[in-house]
């Protein structure tokens, strides 16, 4: 990093690098894939424009189709930002399927990985990986990026096509000893019934390995803190959004949006929203989820709710149907690693009135839309 | 309680329909799930409260705690940089 990082006011700022990609994931949610690539002044004035602004560590994320598909102009932006002294320091990061990474390429990133941070997405097993992100297993290093990056999370996206299978792709996650994050893909593409159910089958599976493994810490699918889920009656759905706040994105043509998903990228021009905003007092529930005991956990992205539903609160029944899959298995996991155990904590005790509540909730049918 | 069966089951090529059998099957086990999980609760529910009419329910803290690592902020992850940014520990 460069400057002296205080940990306040940290602004992260997306800049779309290039459509330029070669894969071709069976998830992949950008509109058109092209060679166009940001122009280097273009991003540098925009880079300056932020780092002139007062305030905590700025983090520069290349983003795009593939950014090392412009290594060079990555490697140019870095050095060129380096190189001068601003009044608030700067760091890099990027995501990256890895496959264009060279021998050449690797010494310049070793030399700045605490500056630049690359977050490979990688989706399990090499099979997983095979199926959803065009063959490219072979093609990674993956071991240049965990000695590389040892603390950054990988992105493990969860297709329908895979969906049945998460177990083994979440365990072949956790045996490489990598923190990742696993999400779901499931705008983009419609899953049958099987494939849903299939997704619920493994994520018992799933609970049933950690509870055989208490060592080791359960993935960001599954819950062990059931009394933290559910939310208090009164309380409205929680804003978990930076977009528009701390975080702000870029065009090629140098035009600010709150995050991409309101960008041309994303997007056909004329339902675009211009703008740094998305106010964060604003009520962003869905009135359809109001009286549901997990709309204080239950994620989502305003973004996709726009792009795919034309609302900023409307949300997707079909992430509905997985997250009480996943809370579900949650349960289940929590109950398989307390009956195992001979002492119990007060946090047992609380999960055990938890999972009590959920259970009630879910038989009478107030979990869920309405 | 009994072993519960979470495999896929095996799609049957000679059977007409398997889709729709399959999704019953796939519900079936699902249902025994649920059915499963009030069983554990009456349990294991049953072992706390004997815990705790004894007093010997520690206080929280005085063993290694269960925690979440939820990822991103939104949970969404894909189609956002969440586990970039949210989700990893910051330099």
């Amino acid at each position: 990093m460069k400057g002296e990082y205080t940990g306040a006011g940290r602004q992260l700022l997306g800049i779309w690098l290039t459509n330029a990609c070669n894969l071709r994931c069976t998830y992949c949610y950008i509109k058109e894939k092209s060679d166009l690539t940001i122009d280097f002044d273009k991003a540098i004035e925009i880079i300056h424009s932020q780092l002139r602004q007062p305030g905590g560590i700025l983090e520069v994320s290349f983003m795009g189709a593939e950014p090392l598909t412009r290594f060079d102009l990555i490697r140019r932006i870095v050095e060129t930002i380096l190189a001068e002294d601003w009044p608030r320091p700067v760091c890099f990061s990027a995501a990256t399927n890895g496959t264009l990474l060279t021998e050449e390429m690797k010494p310049w990133l070793v030399e700045h990985r605490d500056v630049l941070m690359l977050g490979l997405s990688y989706d399990g097993e090499d099979e997983a990986q095979d199926i959803n992100r065009s063959g490219s297993s072979a093609a990674i290093d993956r071991d240049f990026f965990i000695e590389t990056w040892p603390d950054q999370m990988w992105k493990m996206t969860i297709s329908r096509d895979t969906a049945g299978r998460i177990d083994r792709d979440i365990i072949a996650m956790h045996e490489r000893g990598m923190a990742f994050s696993a999400n779901a893909a499931y705008e983009e593409q419609a899953w049958t019934e099987e494939q849903i159910g299939g997704y619920e089958l493994a994520l018992y599976r799933l609970a049933r390995y950690y509870a055989d493994h208490p060592d080791v810490q359960p993935c960001n699918l599954l819950y062990s803190r059931l009394d933290a889920v559910i939310c208090p009656e009164g309380e409205r759905q929680p804003c978990y959004c930076s977009a528009g706040e701390s975080f702000s994105f870029f065009d090629m043509q140098g035009r600010a949006y709150p995050c991409h998903m309101f960008s041309p990228m994303v997007l056909p021009e004329e339902r675009t929203l211009h703008g740094q905003f998305l106010p964060q007092d604003t009520d962003y529930e869905d009135p359809r989820c109001s009286a549901c005991p997990l709309r204080g956990v239950c994620y989502t992205c305003m973004g996709t709710n726009y792009a795919y539903r034309g609302d900023l609160r409307k949300r997707d029944p079909m992430h509905c149907r997985l997250f009480m899959a996943q809370i579900r298995a949650s349960m289940y996991m929590m109950l398989l690693k307390a009956g195992r155990k001979t002492r119990y904590t007060q946090q047992d005790v609380r999960n055990m009135a938890a999972i009590r509540t959920l259970n009630e909730a879910f038989e009478s049918g107030r979990i869920g839309m309405e | 309680m009994m072993k519960m069966n979470f495999e896929m089951p095996n799609r049957n090529p000679e059977q007409e329909n398997q889709e729709g059998s399959l999704i019953e099957q796939i519900g079936e086990k699902i249902e025994e799930v649920k059915s499963g999980i009030a069983e554990m609760i009456e349990e294991v529910g049953k072992k706390i409260e004997q815990a705790e009419e004894a007093g010997d329910v520690k206080e929280s803290g005085e063993e290694k705690e269960e925690f979440d690592n939820n990822g991103s902020s939104c949970g969404r992850g894909h189609g956002c940089m969440g586990s970039m940014w949210c989700g990893r520990q910051r330099p």
